[in-house]
């Protein structure tokens, strides 16, 4: 009977694990990760590590966090010059995408920053619509 | 008597051990002399002079005897381009200490890649220019080059970034005739091209 009520605990303990891998890799392939596959994983990668000096790694950027309010207008016109993040200055050259919507940059915003910043609020439609408003 | 028959003896042990490496060996002897060669395709003859990021002339005679890999992109490709280059470096990290293989990538967009663009995007890849040549030059030329090869380049302004190109590498083998094609955008193609040069290598 004990061994019985150990197995059963055991297999509920592994269903779980197994739940939560599965839920935690939600955010990483499932709908909000959509607009950065199609839109930027090519250069910055699947798991956002860039490659080498072409295209900078996204986990080290502080305008995720810092500089969050800017990063709609730098996605929207592209870069193609010198920008300084953290203590470090690059020249980049990133095409822009004007194409996307406010709704898919905010979804886009939500997912940089929820996987590669610390976390934050998230970024609702109307403010990344406003941000977009005041692109210099 | 029992124990005996239960604990085998360290000769009988060395002699299972020998047996199985011995075993291993013919297995692996087989593998490679079943591996099928690469099949021979066309001869490219290529006709024209490029400029690399070094502003070097680059023409095919520089890869008489030597192996090299082929392909076509743009630095400003938002596509398909930065996943190629990113299979492509595999290669180089490979074969970059190999003087008998060389890489050559073309650009399909020469009026924006000229030498100094290429050469600061060699310079952020971390290449050298005489193991990847990145080759700009007549618009024309790299385009039927592009056909020479088998491949497919051309303008259309409803494309993202304004071309369409081929996402394939080509390998091609000491007397210019070319063994494979592989999509450089897939990770498993790439591995079996990394593999089939080093078969090239050792092809008498």
């Amino acid at each position: 009977m004990k061994t019985e009520y150990h197995s059963i605990r055991r297999c509920t303990l592994v269903l779980l694990a197994a739940v939560t891998l599965l839920l935690s890799g939600c955010s990483e392939n499932g709908a909000d990760a959509v607009v950065y596959n199609k839109n930027c994983a090519s250069c910055h990668g699947r798991d956002g590590q860039g490659l080498r000096a072409l295209y900078p790694p996204l986990p080290e950027s502080d305008y995720l966090d810092k500089r969050i309010s800017e990063l709609p207008c730098l996605i929207s016109g592209g870069i193609r010059g010198t920008i300084v993040t953290g203590n470090k200055t690059k020249n980049i050259r990133m095409p822009a995408f004007a194409n996307l919507t406010s709704e898919e940059m905010s979804t886009l915003i939500n997912y940089l920053q929820h996987r590669w910043g610390k976390g934050g609020a998230t970024v609702s439609e109307q403010t990344v619509a406003q941000w977009l408003r005041s692109c210099p | 008597m029992l124990q005996n028959f239960r604990t085998p003896s360290c000769a009988c042990i060395i002699t299972l051990h020998l047996s199985v490496l011995i075993l291993l060996f013919v297995v692996q002897g087989c593998n490679q002399s079943t591996r099928e060669p690469l099949p021979i395709l066309i001869t490219v003859e290529v006709p024209y002079t490029f400029t690399d990021q070094d502003n070097s002339p680059v023409d095919q005679e520089m890869f008489a005897e030597k192996i090299y890999v082929a392909d076509f992109f743009f630095t400003s490709c938002p596509t398909i381009c930065p996943i190629m280059k990113t299979q492509m470096l595999r290669v180089y990290e490979k074969y970059k200490d190999d003087q008998r293989v060389v890489l050559l990538s073309h650009t399909i967009d020469p009026e924006h890649d000229t030498v100094e663009v290429l050469s600061d995007y060699g310079t952020r890849l971390g290449i050298e220019a005489d193991r990847w040549h990145l080759v700009t030059g007549n618009k024309e030329e790299i385009y039927n080059t592009a056909r020479l090869y088998g491949l497919a380049a051309m303008e259309d302004k409803n494309a993202p970034g304004g071309f369409i190109h081929s996402g394939s590498f080509t390998l091609v083998d000491r007397q210019g005739r070319i063994r494979g094609y592989y999509r450089g955008t897939e990770e498993e193609a790439v591995d079996r091209l990394i593999d089939d040069i080093a078969w090239l290598l050792n092809e008498d």
